[in-house]
């Protein structure tokens, strides 16, 4: 039981570093990264403006907190980008038209997948069940 | 000197021909001495294939421009200790690599195999013949690493300077090693098909351990790269979803299915044929992995070995899994279970259902992947898929996956009541329920942080149940409390050790969740002798120093760093410019602990003495990093066999493969 004590003080100092860290964030710079993040480099392939250390990810930052300064919301600042730079500065597809498949195929695939294992299962153990009747 | 390697890659060449044909040879007539013959030529080639390694290296050390390779990946300014890592970091070498840390690998495997399972061994050997034979051609006419230069240049032109990290002389190795080695448990399982012996579960054994094997290294290969990642690239963040991080991520999903499952034949006859189909779509997606990192179709940050081969690579794939999808349909039938599952509450149900996950995720990452690839055919307009769109999709699968981590080790096997499945989850959920009611009170919101530390609970939770009662249960017998908790552990190792892997995974997850939710990123622009302060940590920037290199200009930067007015450490983050490769590279500096790390980049230093900096503060990243050897641990613990239990083996055969049949 004690160390289900220690365990448990242990969990709490953890999740009280984090909520600390947590309120340290206010809301607009919340928004401001988690846009950079949906945002792509274009010149540095795969990564996002917020990752990226170039110059001119450096600068699109910049206009990001211009922008969200400006009261433009999150969907104008990504349409303000995908003008300049074409769908590919998006770090994820939108989710109309073309990149609305993208979003599909998973969730098709998940439900396939969870009726298929029921269906295995079923069919697995009612092959055992008429077995243990013929017996 | 070079010469002396050529000829070797040569003569490997001949002989990795001749093994390939032997081997089937040996298998089919039944010939012992062909098979003896194939096997003593394939004990040949790691010899061959290191000479050739080591004349490269060799070339590396004494800067001997007149190879291209060395010129194109090496200069007179790199220290020569880095001439083991320039050996991979081109397109040619890192093929060299390959081929020849297999070579050893299969060799000890061919050793092994062809001792626990003489009639299946030839055609193992046959199969990873082949692989080799696939390398090692071409490594001779395609991308040669010895080929020289008409003319000498003066200087080369040096290493890629990202690779210039302590990490990158383990990572690469380990990353190429772990996806070439699924060629081995592969190469068994398709010897197994060939020779028609798949009803008899002979090979289950040296399957588990050899999948276990390349497991490791691919786990091993993955952490290593995160890490390096967290500590080099200066992003602050360990993993990007970038198309060849996901996929070394595939086969490692597919393998970590595999070696579950293969328990499932193993104990109760069942899964059969399904460990056959994993293991085969885990190489495939091993060789997709090499495809996409040499010359893929899908941009990546990875693109060091850089080649046109990748297409080589993509037939070659195709060609592979034709011919393994063909083997398997004509050994379907001695594949029958030969066991049946008798309850959907039953730990076999519940590997099925992780398996499936295993799959469903590999599935979606292979999807996200690739699709830039169908928008442009199809749609004709370039899509990216990166970092949020996983998160979003495979994150809460990962979650559900973790939390039949948690649910099948307290099922047993064959059946079990839901009655007895709730009492076993009573201690997991209330653990978890605590764990939320804490996050609420702490006023952390974020609904799937919450989710996933309560999933980690139940996960841990279970564990801790089981160890517990096994340790009371033996302590009632009169042993002590350490010792009897130490012989738990030892009494059933491939069940025990499995514990402390899933404990090191739920590290891992709590640092993902954790670090991924609240962490905190700030770009701030400081003059010098100016601080500032996030949360309780206070940071002043005293100065930047710069430094002139043969091959590079850094520019390190000086901070204090205080915590609640308490100095705790001095930090030296620095950004160098590569002018020969006009490339700049920022290492952050960090201060860790277990709670968190203080990561700090520099991100741009103005003319005006002002500079740019990127403050992070990631919750728990270390114990990402601690979970990596505890997974070492307890990887290399299960397959060992404890040593009374071979003690018993020997005196009480009977009993113990009773007792042996019941404990897992």
């Amino acid at each position: 039981m004690r160390s289900f004590g220690i365990y448990i003080f242990l969990f709490m100092f953890l999740l009280s570093a984090c909520s600390e860290n947590f309120k340290d964030m206010n809301p607009q710079e919340l928004r401001i990264i988690s846009l950079n993040k949906e945002i792509m480099c274009p010149v540095c392939p795969g990564e996002s403006i917020d990752q990226s250390q170039n110059d001119l990810a450096i600068q699109m930052r910049f206009i990001v907190t211009k922008l969200v300064n400006e009261n433009k919301s999150d969907q104008e600042i990504k349409e303000y980008f995908v003008e300049r730079y074409g769908e590919v500065g998006l770090m994820e597809p939108s989710a109309n038209g073309f990149g609305l498949i993208a979003w599909i195929v998973p969730w098709v695939a998940f439900i396939s997948t969870v009726f298929l294992v029921i269906i295995l299962i079923r069919r697995m153990s009612s092959t055992a069940n008429s077995e243990e009747v013929e017996r | 000197m070079v010469e002396i390697g050529q000829i070797s890659l040569i003569t490997s060449f001949i002989v990795v021909l001749y093994t390939s044909i032997v081997g089937f040879a040996g298998g089919g007539l039944n010939g012992r001495d062909l098979a003896q013959s194939a096997r003593w030529g394939f004990y040949s080639l790691p010899i061959l294939l290191i000479v050739t390694t080591i004349t490269l290296i060799y070339s590396f050390v004494i800067n001997d421009f007149s190879v291209k390779y060395v010129a194109e990946n090496s200069n007179l300014a790199m220290p020569s200790a880095y001439a083991w890592v320039a050996f991979y970091s081109g397109n040619e070498g890192s093929l060299l690599y390959i081929a020849a840390a297999f070579s050893i690998m299969s060799s000890v495997s061919v050793l092994i195999l062809n001792k626990k399972l003489p009639y299946t061994a030839p055609y193992a050997l046959g199969v990873m013949s082949l692989v080799l034979l696939f390398f090692i051609a071409v490594l001779l006419f395609m991308a040669n690493p010895l080929e020289k230069l008409p003319i000498v240049p003066a200087d080369g032109k040096g290493i890629n300077p990202l690779l210039i990290h302590f990490g990158m002389f383990i990572h690469p190795p380990f990353q190429m090693l772990g996806l070439i080695s699924v060629a081995i448990p592969f190469s068994v399982c398709i010897a197994t098909l060939i020779s028609g012996r798949g009803s008899r579960d002979e090979w289950v054994d040296q399957g588990r351990l050899w999948g276990m094997i390349s497991w490791l290294l691919l786990t091993i290969g993955l952490i290593l790269g995160g890490w390096w990642a967290y500590t080099i690239l200066g992003w602050g963040g360990y993993w990007a979803w970038d198309p060849v991080e996901n996929s070394a991520l595939m086969p490692w999903l597919a393998m970590t299915a595999f070696v579950h499952s293969i328990m499932v034949q193993k104990r109760r006859g069942l899964f059969r044929m399904w460990n056959m189909i994993l293991i085969i779509t885990a190489f495939t997606m091993a060789q997709l992995g090499m495809f996409i990192n040499r010359g893929g179709p899908v941009p990546s940050v990875h693109s060091f070995a850089e080649s046109t081969m990748g297409w080589v690579f993509l037939g070659v794939m195709a060609v592979t899994l034709f011919l393994s999808i063909v083997i398997f349909v004509f050994r379907f039938d001695t594949l029958k279970s030969r066991g049946v599952l008798e309850s959907p509450i039953s730990r076999e149900a519940v590997f099925l259902s992780q398996n499936a996950l295993f799959l469903l995720i590999a599935f979606v990452t292979l999807w996200g992947t690739i699709f830039p690839i169908f928008s442009e055919t199809f749609d004709e307009t370039t899509m990216t898929i990166g970092q949020p769109f996983f998160n979003k999709v495979n994150g809460p699968l990962m979650l559900l996956l973790i939390f039949l981590m948690g649910i099948g080790p307290l099922l047993p096997w064959r059946k079990a009541s839901l009655n007895s499945l709730f009492k076993m989850l009573t201690f997991p959920l209330i653990l978890s329920i605590l764990i939320v009611s804490v996050c609420l009170l702490l006023g952390l919101t974020k609904i799937w942080a919450i989710f996933g530390f309560a999933t980690c609970a139940i996960a841990l939770g279970g564990i801790i149940q089981e160890w517990f009662r096994g340790t009371k249960s033996r302590v009632k017998r009169g042993d002590k409390i350490h010792l009897s908790f130490i012989r738990l552990i030892n009494s059933n190792r491939p069940r025990y050790g499995g514990y402390i892997v899933h404990i090191s995974i739920i590290m891992l997850a709590m640092g993902i969740t954790a670090s991924s939710f609240y962490d905190v990123q700030k770009d701030v622009v400081m003059a010098v002798g100016e601080s500032q302060s996030i949360g309780d940590y206070t940071f002043k920037y005293l100065g930047v120093s710069q430094e002139v290199f043969p091959d590079r200009i850094e520019e390190t930067a000086k901070f204090e760093l205080w915590t609640n007015g308490k100095f705790v450490d001095y930090l030296y983050p620095y950004r160098a410019f590569y002018p020969e490769f006009r490339l700049s590279a920022t290492r952050g500096a960090i201060h860790s602990n277990l709670i968190r790390d203080f990561y700090l980049v520099p991100s741009d230093f103005k003319e005006d003495g002002q500079a740019l900096f990127r403050v992070l503060i990631n919750p728990m990243v270390s114990w990402m990093w601690i979970s990596g050897p505890i997974l070492i641990f307890g990887t290399i613990f299960s397959l060992t066999v404890s040593s009374s239990r071979r003690r018993k083996k020997i005196k009480l055969p009977i009993a113990n493969s009773i007792f042996e049949s019941r404990s897992l």
